[in-house]
């Protein structure tokens, strides 16, 4: 009976392992359960990011459900590849994110059965809410399965999701998207195993903002808002 | 008016409950019970529950809404439950995030850590639930309240349904995988594998050789898992519970294809099997494909260069989309490059047809115009003067979907006009590289959608000591490999299913093991996703060398 003892204790005990292993995890796995609060607070977050992050939930409070994702902020270096849109016209990745205006970038793949289709309905719904500003805001997504992801599945996709002009879909090799996510810290290998990532950025020069786990649309509009408030 | 309406409609526990002023409107908007009782009348309630499940589709035929994160509006594509939750309903892994199961059978249990005859179990705390009750259940897919009153994860949308239209989705929900597909007893899972009319005896026994040593090895028991799965260890009990022998059914396809359905029915009724993996075709794999949708039996990567191209069909799974890859991945390939000009494609009637068509409906309309067709019939000898009447057309891009015997009577001379490049392919001809005269070498490129043949050998030499363990010699070493990918794949599959069998549950499954699965094939690069078909998505244009010793160099990967 002793080893039965050793496992049942060993389940237990798991939770509390995980709680003291550090705050991204405690994060993650409260807002798996969906019984976390939003935690705009990291160690690496500047304190005007995480008043601005914070103003954002109170204005959209209301009868929402809670969500959970960590907020921080990174530089990444673009790497000089070449992608592919929907129209199948080559994109130099490094040159259609350096625009004046502001950024929303995330990974995707068309066949994805559960992680995509909200962030892109959340995007969706992201540029419904900014409404006539939406121009003013770039948003780019990147298939992580680019063989199966061809421009015209991606166009197909985008249309599902009533993308609009500023909302660019792109693909290309296989090795140029792994390429892309490693850049952003988002390489996980096989598509199979990504997790929720969104990037913002203001401008060319001003650092990204990396969001794990969902994000409601009203989140990101708040990060966004904030991204323009301080420009 | 709107709100009178709702009245007569929504029983007043709904929207007490859901005092959420967004989901009332939206309900108040969709909802309407006269309309769905002229539609819904003579439909059984699980039917109607299949609908919400697999199309999204409310009792009235309007389309349900639901919200996902709070604010997010799910795109009508997105709202059916089948896009997380599957066909099966039996749980899906993404990521981080579990899809957890929705069939009956285990939403009506309680969820408990630990196990009913230990000493020790857990039905309280993190990873617990009571057993869901309709109340619950309704509650859970209106509000998001799992059966413990806890708020479920935020990627389950709330869906704004009456007590009228969440009935069927339970009922269905209770139907959902509640019997074992057929092909699985108390000891065993029957396989099928398919060889049609037109396989020769060599390549047949090649290929079952390797089915049948893997069967062999699998049933060899040397675990000891048949007595395990009778007195299993008291904590792995769902593990050894669900092993089961292996059988193989070899069904040969005799005949003329039209006579094949009927065949099919015949071995389905004698031997009903649980799945058909690998295969070796000779021709069109429709008749299989058809059985295998129609049945609903998985039909796990036959060898054969025509597959049905069916995006949307369920139970088929293709290594690649065969000779129509190879036409549209070269339309790709003369797509990206300088103008191909003039373009003649040469092709016999039957296999070939298929990539000359792929070719042409996948060629820039401007191209296509300049494409003209030369179509052998069945028998037709490819005399010299052919070959002259070619040389006066002055092609100059020339594209040969011919075979080995007809690519021998090939006499395109070397200086011939604006001659700039040949195109073979490497699927119909099994040595491209003297294909042509070596004056004509520097202009032929090959379409090769496998492994190139470095990486095939070295693919091959992952697998030749099993093989010779087992005194297979390697004949066919593609289909060999294949078969070999198959059954690695299937076995991986059904570990991954448990004693869930469930057909649908193992197609799910392997959609998922393909791009982990540390096998070799004969393909370059296996991919698969929900609902993804063709593993192999695209195709080397190679270049033969000046010597032809020193084997093939890639000039481009193409992906159509």
């Amino acid at each position: 009976m002793m080893p039965t003892r050793t496992m049942t204790d060993r389940l237990a005990r798991a939770p509390r392992a995980w709680m003291l292993a550090g705050t991204a995890l405690v994060v993650l796995s409260m807002s798996a359960s969906g019984v976390g609060d939003e935690v705009q607070a990291m160690p690496h977050m500047s304190h005007k990011a995480a008043v601005a992050a914070g103003s954002s939930e109170h204005a959209h409070h209301g009868s929402r459900i809670r969500t959970g994702y960590v907020r921080s902020v990174a530089s990444y270096k673009l790497p000089e590849v070449t992608l592919v849109d929907t129209k199948g016209k080559p994109v130099p990745l490094a040159s259609l994110l350096d625009v004046p205006e502001p950024v929303l970038l995330n990974f995707i793949f068309t066949s994805c059965t559960t992680i995509c289709p909200v962030l892109s309905a959340t995007f969706s719904q992201v540029q419904t809410m900014v409404g006539d500003q939406h121009d003013r805001l770039n948003m780019v997504s990147i298939s992580i399965d680019p063989e199966h992801d061809t421009p015209a599945r991606l166009d197909t996709y985008a249309a599902r999701f009533d993308a609009g002009r500023q909302w660019r879909f792109l693909t290309g090799s296989l090795s140029d998207i792994v390429t892309v996510q490693k850049a952003f810290d988002a390489y996980r290998g096989e598509k199979m195993s990504h997790v929720p990532l969104t990037f913002l950025r203001s401008s060319p020069s001003g650092p990204w903002v990396r969001i794990e786990g969902f994000a409601s649309a009203a989140e990101l509009v708040g990060e966004y808002q904030a991204l323009i408030a301080r420009r | 008016m709107m709100l009178a309406r709702l009245n007569r409609m929504a029983p007043a526990e709904f929207y007490n409950r859901v005092g959420h002023a967004v989901l009332l409107s939206t309900v108040a908007l969709i909802v309407d019970p006269a309309m769905a009782s002229d539609v819904s009348a003579d439909i059984p309630p699980s039917e109607l529950g299949e609908r919400l499940y697999l199309e999204g589709i409310l009792p009235s035929g309007k389309r349900v809404q639901a919200r996902v994160q709070g604010d997010v509006p799910l795109a009508d594509s997105q709202v059916a439950c089948v896009n997380c939750h599957r066909r099966s309903g039996l749980s899906a892994m993404e990521g981080q995030t579990l899809v957890p199961a929705v069939s009956g059978a285990w939403l009506y249990k309680p969820r408990e850590i630990g196990r009913q005859d230990f000493y020790e179990t857990r039905s309280s705390g993190p990873g617990t639930r009571p057993a869901y009750t309709d109340e619950t259940l309704a509650r859970a897919i209106r509000e998001g309240v799992d059966a413990a009153g806890r708020p479920m994860n935020t990627l389950m949308p709330r869906y704004a349904l009456s007590d009228e239209e969440v009935k069927p989705l339970i009922a269905y929900l209770k139907s959902l995988s509640s019997a074992p597909s057929p092909g699985v007893t108390d000891s065993a899972i029957h396989f099928a594998t398919i060889i049609t009319e037109g396989v020769e005896t060599r390549t047949r026994d090649a290929f079952l050789n390797v089915l049948r040593a893997y069967f062999r090895d699998k049933n060899a028991d040397t675990r000891r898992e048949t007595r395990r799965a009778i007195y299993p260890a008291m904590h792995k009990e769902w593990k050894y519970q669900s092993y089961r022998r292996w059988v193989l059914h070899v069904w040969d396809l005799t005949g003329p294809p039209e006579t094949w359905p009927h065949q099919l029915d015949d071995h389905y009724r004698r031997e009903p099997v649980f799945a058909v993996i690998s295969g070796v075709g000779n021709g069109s794999w429709r008749p299989v494909h058809d059985f295998c949708e129609g049945a609903g039996v998985p039909c796990v990567l036959p060898n054969t260069d025509l597959p049905a191209l069916e995006e949307d069909d369920f139970y088929s799974i293709y290594f690649s989309r065969g000779l129509a890859l190879e036409g549209e991945l070269l339309a790709r390939h003369l797509g990206t490059g300088p103008p191909p000009g003039k373009l003649i494609q040469v092709f016999r009637e039957g296999p070939a047809t298929v990539a000359a068509e792929a070719f042409r409906r996948a060629l820039d309309p401007e191209d296509a115009d300049r494409l003209e067709d030369r179509r052998l019939e069945t028998g037709a000898a490819l005399a010299a003067p052919f070959w002259s009447a070619l040389d006066r057309s002055r092609p100059s891009t020339l594209i040969l979907w011919l075979d080995d015997p007809d690519l021998r009577e090939v006499q395109v001379s070397a200086g011939a006009g604006a001659l700039e490049r040949i195109y073979i392919s490497a699927t119909l001809c099994s040595s491209p590289a003297q294909a042509v005269a070596p004056a004509l070498r520097s202009r032929l490129r090959i379409i090769y959608p496998f492994a190139l043949p470095d990486s095939m050998a070295r693919n091959l030499g992952r697998v030749k000591p099993w093989l010779r363990a087992r005194q297979i010699a390697t004949t066919e070493p593609r289909i060999q490999l294949n078969a070999y990918y198959a059954v690695r794949l299937a076995g991986d599959a059904l570990m991954h299913i448990r004693g869930n069998f469930s057909r649908e549950y193992f197609i799910e499954k392997v959609e998922h093991a393909v791009d982990r699965l540390a096998a070799p094939s004969a393909y370059a690069r296996l991919s698969l996703g929900p609902d993804q078909r063709f593993a192999s998505k695209g195709g080397w244009i190679v270049a033969v060398p000046e010597r032809a010793s020193e084997g093939l160099e890639p000039v481009a990967w193409v992906v159509p």
